[in-house]
């Protein structure tokens, strides 16, 4: 078919209008890496710009001073690792069970997780629950354990599963095959789109993790990436408000907005290198469930 | 077959998630019976451990008591705190602050009341370091919960700092010294009308929260004088009391109808020096801000980043300050402009005290070494040595002294050791000066510390309850919240109107249901006083 001038008119514009687009968000990522590498003085005199009129290294090595971001680099790596890989364990493992229809009371089962979706015990009751009774105080398996099982992400898999024929567990069940070895050698198997799709939710959450170190971990080496830069970030504020108090003067402008930064360019690194490798199975895990056939 | 081994799975599984469990339980009882274990708001100084080292090396033998901190970051510790103590956690001695969780927990009797050990004699130092009076004005439901942490009875010198060298190019002033509100005037007139407004500076920076600030402020002293007390009750208000002070004779709310203040001296009745004049005049000011005021974070960072002539804090940054604005702009000159003329003649009385501190340190209510605590407060009030370990760190390592009440900064591999007072040694008789400081700036930091500078406030030692008010309290602040801080600003056409039309709103919605719940507990406060007497 041949392409009419209208056919490229509507070509020119919908480019146009999507490198603009792609531009406006990348703009914001560009001023965030240019004013991280600028000294605060500058950037109070300046303000943002694309191009720093100044130089500078002191966001960088400030953050990097205390000598604790690379330890917070192994917590988060190891947290997101073993974290994500218990969670898709337990959660393919309950969400096969309660997709199989053989299974008595999984509608009940599937009701409980749904319910702690709407209702759970709040903050103080989990803290008690992991700090007292878990005795996960200061331990890095309070990072993970809370967090093992997502309701939602569990949901999502069991739908996926759901869209799986049964026939194909039927007839793996003839040939004498267990739950076990259905579940790994035939459902998982197919359902990779599903588990990128999950995996990647839980390891972002891993990875974005800090709320919970800030109420079970006590001891700064086993800070994960997130809590720590936020905890640098807050001590920044404090040395620029008590100064005084602690009768100590800092030389020069404490870097505050730089530093802050920084911190966004160190901290979104590895996970943004995720996206890419996972994308071709976004698409198809996303809309699972929604052909069927 | 199948089913064994399935079991076998599933125990080894459920073994795996309780090992680190078994491993967590352990690790949180290692705190030997010798050891009191504090938690501290704070960021850990550089340094910290040799100091703990040399007092549970030299200090502790004397003592008997070891000690062993956790430092908690500022902007957590009001969480963490409220979960640690909700878990009744074994901490002997924890940093609050009424806008912490002191209240609260004062309410519950979750700390345990300290009054009676201060009188009991066991421990002079701490019934030295915190005189009765001061002891008695921070009570809180009736006991004190904790050991108030303040270096002088009030809350710094309020000062605009401003560009003297810009000052000095005007002529304002002697040689650019502003010593009073016109010649502030004069000198914002000439940013706002010279070169410096082509270049986008603004006479006056100001913070979003605090708009102009201490600018102008009521004078207490006089007030108390006449029997007035300006104090927050769900909005502020002037408590008028009588020629003895031993009863409430009436409260007024700021922007209440002028008729209301018929009971008052002669000068107040027109509401004008309660509140009412400084209104009109930051209306009138309000030409010096930036436009955009109300969303700013930073008004010092506006001035080193050359946006703003001058802004409004108190004396205790000054230091940070001069090095500050040297870095920003190696031309600029850092003035300071003292606001109240007493304080500036650094008179006696010069401003009003109520004894509170804003910060704390208590003892749970559970710890079971109370007396150990108390006995390693006691030797940190002691004497200078023992204190300045803590808060200035080693002698001779971290800082040297200069003559008999200055010290020098002294850098460890390029880092001085800088402890947060305010959380565990701040008191009135254990003060330091940098030795950097400025003459007359000593001058004034050593006037800060007299507690004659200071006129006690009739009230000091009252606390508004208001837990039987919830309702009321959070509706009144919904409807002030709508205009104080636009008011702080001069950013209202009619300020005094617009105040009156909102106090009037504030009164039907509560606020004079607060109004009879304070006369109440103020009376109670002061009959109980003066029955002590």
């Amino acid at each position: 078919m041949k392409r009419t001038k209208s056919d490229y008119a509507v070509s020119f514009v919908s480019y146009a209008f999507i490198i603009l687009f792609a531009i406006a968000c990348l703009i914001p990522l560009l001023l965030v890496l240019s004013s991280s590498f600028t000294s605060q003085a500058s950037l109070n005199i300046n303000g943002y710009r694309l191009i720093p009129s100044e130089l500078s290294l002191d966001a960088y090595s400030l953050l990097f001073k205390s000598g604790t971001v690379g330890p917070a680099y192994g917590v988060t790596i190891f947290i997101t690792v073993v974290g994500t890989v218990l969670s898709m364990l337990v959660t393919c493992a309950c969400a096969y069970a309660i997709s199989c229809k053989s299974m008595y009371y999984r509608g009940t089962v599937a009701f409980f997780i749904y319910f702690t979706m709407l209702f759970n015990g709040g903050l103080v009751p989990t803290y008690l629950w992991v700090t007292k009774y878990l005795g996960l105080s200061d331990s890095l398996w309070s990072l993970i354990l809370p967090s093992l099982v997502n309701a939602w992400n569990l949901l999502l898999m069991r739908n996926f599963f759901n869209g799986i024929p049964d026939a194909l567990s039927e007839s793996a069940r003839i040939d004498g095959a267990n739950d076990m070895v259905i579940l790994f050698k035939i459902i998982l198997p197919i359902s990779l789109p599903g588990i990128a799709t999950v995996g990647l939710f839980y390891a972002l959450a891993y990875w974005n993790e800090w709320y919970k170190a800030l109420l079970y971990i006590h001891t700064e080496w086993k800070y994960p990436l997130q809590y720590l830069i936020m905890q640098i970030q807050k001590n920044i504020q404090y040395v620029q408000q008590n100064a005084a108090n602690a009768g100590v003067v800092t030389e020069g402008l404490v870097p505050a907005e730089t530093t802050q930064m920084a911190t966004a360019v160190v901290t979104i690194g590895p996970i943004i290198l995720l996206y890419p490798f996972l994308q071709k199975y976004f698409v198809q895990g996303l809309t699972v469930g929604s052909v069927k056939g | 077959m199948n089913k064994i081994l399935k079991r076998v799975a599933v125990s080894g599984l459920a073994l795996a998630m309780a090992l680190p469990a078994l491993a967590g339980c352990k690790m949180s009882t290692r705190v030997d019976s010798d050891t009191i274990k504090i938690m501290l708001s704070g960021q850990e100084p550089t340094g910290w451990d040799k100091v703990v080292e040399e007092y549970n090396n030299n200090g502790a033998k004397e003592t008997g008591v070891k000690i062993s901190v956790e430092w908690v970051s500022p902007g957590d510790y009001k969480e963490k705190l409220n979960l640690r103590m909700i878990g009744s956690e074994n901490y002997d001695l924890v940093f609050d602050a009424p806008f912490n969780k002191l209240k609260t927990f004062a309410a519950y009797e979750m700390y345990v009341p300290l009054e009676d050990y201060l009188t009991s004699g066991e421990y002079p130092n701490l019934s030295a370091a915190f005189s009765e009076d001061i002891a008695d004005a921070n009570h809180y439901f009736g006991h004190l919960y904790g050991l108030p942490m303040m270096r002088t009875y009030g809350n710094g010198i309020d000062c605009v700092y401003y560009r003297k060298d810009l000052a000095k190019k005007y002529n304002i002033g002697t040689d650019g010294q502003i010593n009073s509100y016109d010649e502030l005037q004069q000198f914002f007139e000439c940013i706002l009308n010279g070169e410096e407004d082509a270049q986008n500076m603004v006479p006056f920076g100001v913070t979003s929260s605090r708009g102009f600030y201490s600018l102008f402020a009521q004078d207490a002293v006089d007030q108390a004088e006449n029997h007035i007390i300006r104090m927050n009750l769900g909005a502020f208000a002037h408590i008028l009391l009588n020629e003895d002070n031993t009863e409430v004779v009436d409260i007024v709310y700021e922007g209440e109808d002028p008729s209301r203040y018929a009971l008052f001296p002669e000068k107040y009745r027109d509401g004008k020096l309660l509140g009412l004049q400084r209104l009109e005049t930051l209306r009138e000011w309000n030409k010096y801000l930036e436009r955009d005021s109300l969303n700013r974070k930073d008004s010092w960072a506006m001035v080193t980043g050359l946006k703003a002539a001058a802004m409004v804090d108190n004396l205790d940054t000054y230091e940070q300050k001069v090095v500050d604005l040297k870095t920003a702009l190696s031309d600029a000159e850092l003035g300071v402009f003292i606001l109240k003329d007493e304080v500036r003649n650094m008179e006696d009385g010069a401003r009003l005290t109520d004894l509170k501190g804003n910060n704390f340190i208590c003892i749970p209510a559970w710890s079971n070494k109370i007396d150990k605590t108390l006995t390693f407060l006691d030797w940190l009030f002691a004497d200078d040595e023992n204190h300045d370990l803590f808060e200035l760190g080693i002698e001779g390592v971290n800082w040297e002294a200069v003559g008999e009440d200055k010290y020098e900064t002294l850098k460890v591999d390029g880092e001085s050791y800088s402890f947060p007072g305010y959380v565990l040694t701040w008191n009135p008789n254990f003060v330091k000066f940098q030795a950097s400081l400025p003459e007359d700036m000593y001058e004034y930091k050593k006037y800060d510390l007299k507690k004659e500078a200071y006129t006690e406030s009739p009230l000091a030692g009252f606390m508004f309850d208001t837990s039987n008010l919830q309702t009321e309290t959070s509706v009144v602040s919904g409807i002030t919240s709508k205009v104080s801080t636009a008011l702080e600003h001069g950013a209202l056409e009619d300020p005094v109107e617009q105040l009156r039309a909102n106090t009037a709103e504030a009164l039907a919605n509560g606020l004079d249901v607060i109004r009879e719940e304070a006369i109440r507990q103020i009376n109670e406060f002061l009959a109980e006083k003066n029955s002590d007497k």
